[in-house]
This record gives structure tokens, C-alpha cells and sequence, in this order.
């Protein structure tokens, strides 16, 4: 099944805008939502933590998942954002 | 700003033993404070008539016990986050959504890789009051 599949459809996302906080791991939900909203024509702004590499999370050391995360929704077609260091 | 999907969650998995004031700080800014202060933000700048979400990610510990989840020291945020998704909902919903449409959703993940999401995560809604979860095109 589709990613976006599993979520919400609103009736009309194309042209809107939504922030996500929480996004900056590949195999995080934040990462997911985002994507799916992009899939549905939303701009996506997104925040995610640059605080090191929590000890409970090893898999966020896979790098800057934020900059791959923020080409992946712009090729969308959608505009997106995150904060920069 | 049409949608607000708080997400970013603050846990430990250090277990009750390790419970201090500054664990317990750290998730409580992140849990609870920046939740809230971000739902607030969102809600005073929010102007568009065409409608609006807010949606509210929580651990659901407060609904049946987690065995590979988060330790003690998160549960207690989590737990809150959840019981204020409960009020301010009916607040948005009576004092904002009447005019403005904002929604307050909150939702429960659980699977066997908590924080990640798969196609084999399960998706449990527990609905606002004034909100509601409908996986079809006529949903929202």
C-alpha cells in the first residue's frame, strides 16, 4: 500500500502549507508525513533536531538526512523549507 | 500556515531508576512546552477560512503499557500531551474552529519500531471531540 494511502486525505492540500516538527531521521514518521503531504501538493516546512546523535536513536547518524529530505519533497513540486545551521 | 503536525518527540529508554529532574525537564520542554507553544503560535497567526489541523503525535502510554518503548521518564509528558490534546481541542474547536475551522487530532502510533513508521505500523486514532479520522478521500 502506498505511504500516502495510510494517512488522511483533506479535501483540497495543493497550494497549502504545513509544518512538521520532528523530521530529521530517514526512517522517522516526521520524514513520512512530510512526504506524504508533499505527495498531496502541501508545501512542507519542517524542523528536525541538530543536537548530535541521541544514544537511544543510532540510526540518526546516518547523516544530514535533513538536506536529502528537503531535495526529496522539492522534487515533489512542492516548496519546502527547514531551518539552517 | 494551514497544517501543524507536532511530531518532535523527546525519550529515554533509561528506565524508572534513572528518573531525574533534569530528564524530566528535558522532557517536558520538548513533550509538552514546545507543543503547546507552537499549537498557541499556530492558532493565533491562523486566518485562513478555508479550514486548518493540528495534529498531535503521542506515545499512547497512558492507554496500555509499551515492553520495547520509552522508560518511565518519558511517560509522564507524553502522558500529559495527551490529556491536553483533550482540552485544548474542545478550546480550539469552541473558541477557533467556529470560525476559523481548526481541527485538533491526536494520534497513537505503536508498532515494534517506535518513532519509525513502516506499512506495518499500526495506526490507532484516538479523535478529538470535535475531530475526526476518515482514510478516504471524503474524510477530513
Amino acid at each position: 500500500m502506498p505511504t500516502a494511502q495510510l494517512f488522511a486525505i483533506f479535501p483540497d492540500l495543493r497550494g497549502r502549507a504545513a509544518l512538521v516538527t520532528g523530521a530529521g531521521r530517514a526512517v522517522g514518521i516526521g520524514a513520512a508525513i512530510c512526504r506524504a503531504l508533499a505527495d498531496q501538493g502541501c508545501n512542507v516546512f519542517f524542523t528536525y533536531y541538530s543536537g548530535g546523535v541521541p544514544r537511544d536513536l543510532p540510526e540518526a547518524s546516518e547523516g544530514d538526512y535533513a538536506v536529502t529530505l528537503l531535495r526529496d519533497l522539492r522534487a515533489r513540486g512542492v516548496r519546502s523549507e527547514c531551518p539552517r545551521e | 500556515m494551514n497544517v501543524l503536525v507536532n511530531n518532535a518527540a523527546h525519550g529515554t529508554r533509561d528506565g524508572f531508576d534513572s528518573l531525574d529532574g533534569q530528564g524530566l525537564d528535558a522532557h517536558y520542554f520538548v513533550n509538552v512546552r514546545a507543543t503547546a507553544l507552537l499549537s498557541v503560535g499556530f492558532a493565533k497567526r491562523f486566518s485562513d477560512g478555508a479550514g486548518g489541523r493540528i495534529v498531535n503525535l503521542t506515545s499512547g502510554q497512558d492507554l496500555g503499557p509499551m515492553p520495547r518503548g520509552c522508560g518511565q521518564t518519558s511517560r509522564i509528558p507524553r502522558k500529559q500531551s495527551g490529556r491536553m490534546d483533550k482540552r485544548s481541542s474542545d478550546s480550539l474547536a469552541r473558541k477557533i474552529r467556529l470560525n476559523f475551522g481548526i481541527c485538533c487530532w491526536s494520534f497513537w502510533f505503536s508498532g515494534p519500531g517506535l518513532g519509525r513508521f513502516s506499512e506495518d505500523d499500526t495506526l490507532i486514532l484516538r479523535s478529538s471531540k470535535y475531530g475526526s479520522y476518515r482514510p478516504d478521500p471524503e474524510g477530513g
